[in-house]
């Protein structure tokens, strides 16, 4: 993903850097370390000498070079060599540093050896030397100790072992050095010494490198870890943008740029994401001009809004598009996520058309109406008039035969006119609709009955009370006095009678009206409500047999059902639903 | 009618004619009747200074050449016709129809009835109406 930041150390050029880094450290430490090592290490062969040279002073001092200059070979057991010895031991003592403590002096070019503070000890391993047993291994540090203070630069190694030694001129009364002393010091010692500065400056530096490798190891690991989170981070949000469903723009806000994209948004604008990372998105996959950016510039929001994208190839997808204006470190971004709606625009575009024709079928079908209203009317009247015209005039020359046929005639006339009639009403119950009021059913009732004249042997009761409804109120009328005057029309019964009654059931009122009719057998309730479908000959009952289909028409579109129910011979009942209103509730 | 003014039938189908003229001869009226098949026809015969001024104008709507609506329209901005009675004598029973005729001043509507005998009918209401009704010379 383009905004994803770069792992620090992911750059091989960087590592390398880092690494020579960290040895340059870890060297310059050590060379510290090996310097400071190394003063301390000058500063305690210092001491050490200071110390030699010191105790090499005081012992010349103790020592009396008269006496010294006068021993002698086979002197040994003398009180005079003894007072040296004991005065020799007695620094000794005084001071465990001192390993050996001795007097030496020149004899004919030799360095011979004269009091040693060792020669009568029982415990040494190697035994001290006598007076006169001659010294070898000679330094000029030594031959410098005849006439002042001296100190081997280093460490010195004889057959006694391995000690520093320093030297001191030992004089006699009138000033004359008639001698050295030489004082050894403890070479373990001082290396001991020497050792455990070694081991501490050791120490420290592995402890320092130790400290240094955990927190580098630390940090690299938090690093490491951060680095994973990053990459997780990164991971997760690469699969989300890749299995969404809708496309996906990330657009600098400022510069216009696109960031990002998701393959959704690739495939609609049929690209390749090399060809869309870092390329204005307006004139290229939006319309609109730089400088009149609808989010930036227009200050116009976008959610969910219909909007135009605009394809490699140049072709307008319309699509559904919201923008999100976001800041993210700092930056602000738009996420502009959209969906391909070509399908539904497809689909909308066929409703439409669909609409259009079924428009035009209708007004077709309107416009039929009229023809027929007009056109079919004006030659049926002409022909019942033609008809009427020739019985009255001719009235003497025809015979029964012909007077029956002419009355013939002019019934087909008037049945003709009455489905013309019946289909021009049929196509107005859709067409025209009338202002709801609130309709009392009981007058409707009371109307319906006194248009319909009924015949004396037919009785019309009203059961219960009839609520006001909520009704286009000639409509109401046309169902109204089409099931009574059924109910009348077909009555066979010498006492007929018509029931009508009005309950509420649920969110409905259920219209009824019963008789004691013919009835109708249960394979013709569709049929009954169908256009033109009549159960009795014409000749028999004058019906066009529309008027049902008008009171369905009307009844369904005011949101109800008519039924029936009925068993022959014993008669019908038809029952008409009428939602109730929402006024009426709350009346 | 009051006197013997003439009346103007302004009809397109010869039978409704017929049944008019019938009609007419039914309920004796004597006034006499001029035929024309359009609104065109109409026109001339009115402005032709030979006839003289129907008393009353029976239009149907539905003809050739120049309906009754285009009639009436020419008709009522005309100084010398717009005060002649015009009754529509017509089988449309549309809404549309009886609107348009009443803004274009029609003085009745009539819907021609299937039945001759109802027909006649009408014409007597028609001919009652205009008998008592006064009309300006």
């Amino acid at each position: 993903m383009g905004t994803t930041p770069q792992p620090i150390l992911k750059n091989p050029s960087l590592k390398k850097v880092a690494l020579v880094l960290f040895l340059l450290v870890l060297a310059v430490t050590i060379f510290l370390f090996i310097a400071a090592f190394q003063q301390t290490q000058g500063i305690l062969m210092e001491s050490t000498r200071n110390e030699g040279l010191s105790m090499a002073l005081l012992a010349s001092q103790q020592v009396d070079g008269d006496a010294l200059a006068a021993l002698h070979s086979g002197d040994e057991q003398t009180p005079r060599y003894a007072a040296i010895y004991n005065d020799l031991n007695r620094i000794r003592h005084a001071n465990p540093d001192i390993f050996y403590i001795y007097t030496m002096k020149r004899e004919n070019g030799r360095i011979v050896f004269l009091v040693d503070a060792d020669y009568l000890n029982p415990e040494t391993v190697i035994p001290g030397a006598a007076i006169g047993d001659v010294y070898s291994n000679v330094t000029p540090a030594m031959l410098n100790g005849f006439s002042t203070p001296s100190a081997e630069p280093d460490f010195t190694t004889d057959q006694w072992g391995t000690v520093y030694s320093t030297y001191a001129p030992v004089f006699n009364r009138r000033g004359e050095a008639v001698g050295i002393i030489g004082v050894d010091l403890n070479a373990s010692t001082l290396s001991s010494r020497m050792m455990s500065l070694k081991i501490l400056y050791l120490l420290v530096l592995l402890i320092t490198f130790a400290l240094a490798m955990s927190v580098a190891v630390f940090i690299a690991t938090m690093q490491e870890q951060a680095f994973r989170v990053v990459q997780e981070n990164e991971e997760y949000l690469k699969t989300i943008m890749q299995s969404i469903h809708a496309g996906v723009f990330i657009i600098d806000a400022e510069t216009h740029l696109i960031t990002d994209i998701n393959p959704k948004a690739l495939e609609l604008i049929s690209a390749e994401r090399e060809d869309v990372i870092g390329r204005p998105c307006h004139k290229f996959v939006c319309p609109a001009e730089s400088g009149r950016c609808p989010i930036t510039d227009l200050n116009q929001t976008v959610d969910n809004t219909e909007r135009i994208l605009i394809d490699t190839r140049g072709r307008k997808i319309p699509i559904i598009k919201s923008v999100n204006s976001v800041t993210i470190g700092g930056r602000r971004l738009l996420i502009e996520s959209f969906v391909d709606i070509r399908e539904r625009k497809k689909m909308e575009e066929q409703n439409a058309q669909l609409i259009r024709e079924l428009e035009m079928a209708n007004n077709e079908l309107k416009d039929f109406a009229y023809v027929v209203s007009h056109d079919l009317k004006a030659p049926l009247r002409a022909i019942g008039s033609l008809a009427q015209w020739l019985a009255a005039d001719y009235r003497d020359k025809f015979d029964e035969e012909g007077r029956v046929q002419m009355d013939l005639l002019t019934s087909r006339v008037h049945r003709m006119q009455n489905l013309i009639e019946g289909i021009l009403e049929y196509s107005r119950v859709g067409r025209v609709r009338e202002q709801k009021d609130e309709v009392s059913l009981e007058a409707v009732v009371r109307e319906a009955i006194d248009s319909l004249s009924i015949p004396p042997h037919i009785t019309v009761m009203v059961d219960t009370p009839l609520p006001v409804v909520r009704y286009e109120k000639t409509r109401l009328h046309q169902v109204v006095s089409n099931l009574i005057g059924n109910a009348v029309k077909y009555m066979d019964k010498p006492a007929g009678e018509v029931h009508i009654a009005c309950i509420r059931e649920g969110a409905f009122w259920k219209f009824s009206v019963r008789d004691n009719g013919p009835g109708i057998d249960s394979r013709h309730f569709e049929k009954i409500f169908q256009i033109f479908q009549t159960l009795q000959p014409r000749d028999k009952v004058e019906s066009t047999g529309i008027g049902l289909t008008i009171v369905k028409k009307i009844v369904e579109m005011n949101g109800g059902r008519v039924r029936v129910e009925s068993e022959v011979g014993k008669g019908s009942i038809f029952i008409v639903s009428i939602p109730i209103s929402n006024s009426e509730e709350e009346s | 009618m009051k006197d013997e003014k003439p009346i103007l039938l302004v009809e397109d189908d010869l039978v409704d004619m017929m049944s008019v003229k019938r009609a007419l001869r039914d309920l004796q009226v004597t006034n006499p009747l001029h035929h024309v098949g359009n609104g065109e026809e109409a026109l001339a015969w009115l402005r032709d200074p030979k006839n003289p001024r129907p008393a009353i104008i029976l239009l149907d709507l539905n003809m050739p050449r120049m309906n009754g609506h285009e009639f009436l329209a020419i008709a009522k901005k005309d100084e010398m016709l717009k005060r002649i009675p015009v009754i529509v004598l017509t089988t449309s029973k549309t809404e549309v129809d009886k609107v348009q005729s009443f803004e274009l001043g029609v003085a009745g509507y009539m819907a021609k009835p299937v039945d001759f005998q109802q027909f006649v009918d009408v014409m007597r209401t028609i001919h009652l109406y205009w008998t008592l009704s006064e009309l300006p010379d």
